[in-house]
């Protein structure tokens, strides 16, 4: 086999799309004309797809290690935005060389810094710029001890993922207030849940309400209700929930399954 | 004054200025203030810590709950000197450390281990650790730079940068954020890369090590810790698809998207050809590597 016409390096800006025009026209003839060259393309191609790879099965170490020397998160603050003196700045270096802990802290503060500063950042998604959850800026004030005080069950409502109906909708009361509850089907595994919450049949809003998987009460969601009464819950996974409203002081049993069990 | 009336007013003053009014407890300047920053609160754990979409939502209502409840804003001091927007930065950032601790069952930092549930890819990414492993840590960094894998360098390979360049690990961490700030802004195709790559990887691994720091305590596993296990054995299954997935994507494309000699060449502080002629030896010495790796 002929030797290559071209080198690695030339070829290695070519992978990286750093040749002029000129330089690509010329670049691509030769590995038309030339079958090794082609090859050794292809094999540093692969071997760069392959390095990539190894980066991300890399994991790095991450260290808990924070002594006294350690930077406080004023230092910090103070190095991020220029503050620091010569000297501040020689001894945080110092400690840094030597220190894993603070010195991936100071290049994530930095990170954050650099985006903080730069604003540049994506809209934010439709949901959550419409729906209910914007509410989040209005104050919620929580009783101490919340956790404690036991609401009543009021209902239970139960969706199979694999039936036949797309939707399903149930209505439950507690003295003056009601919830309605709509679940959908969005794929076999994913449901979305979308609540109404009224007293006397209006809307009523600004009602707290959280979702939690049960056994082990793990919350997966917590908002208010907004305009309308409603809120919307996408992304919900087959499993046992208890929905809690706090105004209502009550629970309903949600029970959304994918037919396995 | 009514709100609207409010809303106009504040939206001429600075965040500075409408931190101290949150000081006077004027709660108008707080809404306004708070509604500067909902961009940077939903997306910026994300950014940092690869944090996952779903997170995103939970996590806003937690931050916005949190802020007001303990009346962060009107602690901010300026007479620190730091700038409003890099304060808050570092209150997002601690929030969400805290909210991920607050998390069931999700210890936050865990030394890595192999993973405790082998997997049809383990063989291919034993090949592809050694490969790494045994690179030279020029190379190593070389290539992290390339593939925009700024994310992934770890503390031997920022001071290495630091020396080569002849600048401070300080101002190295510094032009390594802004370099990954303009390949943000760059190319669309190179943000998605990006972003994937960090996302996957990152989830990938967390739960690997949770799952492992679980099975460790099996014998004396609670229900609860249990249930969180097969929560946990299905969501790395899920991450595991996505991650072989982006590999297979990444194999599948016939260019490979790399980050511009001119920015990496300003990082290292170097010229553009000195740049290049780095880059392909580093290849041609990962080719031998990878050559003797297969031979073995």
């Amino acid at each position: 086999m002929n030797p290559p016409k071209l080198t690695i390096e030339e070829l290695s800006r070519f992978i990286d799309n750093e040749l002029s025009k000129s330089e690509l026209e010329e670049i691509s003839r030769k590995l038309t004309e030339c079958p090794t060259s082609e090859q050794l393309l292809n094999r540093l191609r692969e071997l760069t797809q392959q390095v990539s790879s190894s980066i991300l099965n890399a994991a790095p170490v991450e260290s808990n290690a924070n002594t006294e020397e350690c930077l406080s998160e004023d230092d910090i603050i103070r190095l991020v935005e220029h503050q620091a003196s010569p000297a501040e700045l020689y001894q945080a270096e110092q400690h840094i060389a030597n220190c894993r802990h603070c010195l991936l802290l100071v290049l994530q503060n930095i990170r954050t810094a650099v985006s903080m500063n730069s604003n540049n950042w994506n809209e934010l998604p439709e949901e959550i710029r419409a729906d209910s959850r914007i509410s989040v800026v209005s104050r919620i004030k929580r009783p101490q001890h919340c956790c404690e005080h036991t609401s009543e069950q009021i209902g239970e409502i139960r969706f199979n993922l694999n039936s036949n109906k797309p939707q399903i909708f149930q209505e439950f009361s507690k003295g003056i207030h009601t919830a309605q509850l709509i679940i959908k089907r969005i794929s076999a595994e994913i449901a979305s849940l979308e609540i109404t919450f009224l007293q006397e049949n209006r809307p009523k809003t600004q009602i707290e309400m959280t979702l939690t998987i049960t056994p082990g009460d793990k919350q997966v969601f917590r908002g208010l209700t907004g305009q309308n009464g409603k809120t919307l819950i996408r992304r919900v996974q087959p499993n046992n929930y208890l929905l809690r409203f706090k105004e209502l002081d009550a629970i309903i049993s949600v029970i959304i399954s994918d037919g396995s069990e | 004054m009514n709100k609207k009336e409010h809303q106009e007013q504040f939206s001429q003053h600075t965040d500075e200025a409408l931190a101290a009014l949150c000081k006077e407890g004027i709660e108008a300047a707080e809404r306004e203030l708070l509604g500067r920053y909902m961009q940077a609160i939903y997306w910026l754990p994300q950014r940092i810590f690869g944090a996952e979409e779903e997170d995103l939502s939970g996590f806003l209502i937690y931050a916005v709950e949190k802020i007001r409840e303990r009346d962060t804003l009107a602690k901010y001091d300026q007479t620190k000197g730091a700038r409003f927007s890099t304060w808050i930065g570092t209150v997002i950032r601690n929030l969400y450390l805290d909210y991920m601790r607050s998390q069931p069952s999700e210890p936050y930092n865990i030394e890595f281990e192999e993973s405790a549930f082998p997997t049809q890819s383990n063989r291919r990414d034993s090949e592809r650790k050694s490969l790494l492993e045994l690179m030279q840590l020029k190379c190593r960094v070389i290539f992290k730079l390339l593939l925009c894998d700024t994310f992934f360098l770890d503390s031997e390979e920022i001071k290495w940068i630091a020396q080569e360049s002849e600048q401070s690990i300080i101002q190295t961490s510094e032009n390594i954020a802004r370099l990954e700030e303009n390949l943000r802004q760059g190319e669309d195709k190179l943000k998605a890369r990006y972003d994937k790559l960090s996302r996957a990887y990152y989830w990938k691994t967390t739960y690997e090590k949770r799952l492992h720091a679980l099975e460790k305590n099996l014998e004396n596993a609670t229900e609860k810790e249990l249930l969180d296990m097969k929560e946990l054995e299905r969501k790395l299954i899920k991450r595991q698809r996505e991650y072989e997935n982006i590999l297979d994507e990444l194999s599948g494309m016939g260019g490979i998207i790399t980050a511009p000699y001119r920015e990496l060449a300003k990082l290292l502080n170097i010229s553009e050809g000195t740049l290049a002629s780095n880059i392909s030896r580093c290849r041609a010495a990962a080719a031998d590597l990878l050559r003797s790796l297969r031979k073995k």
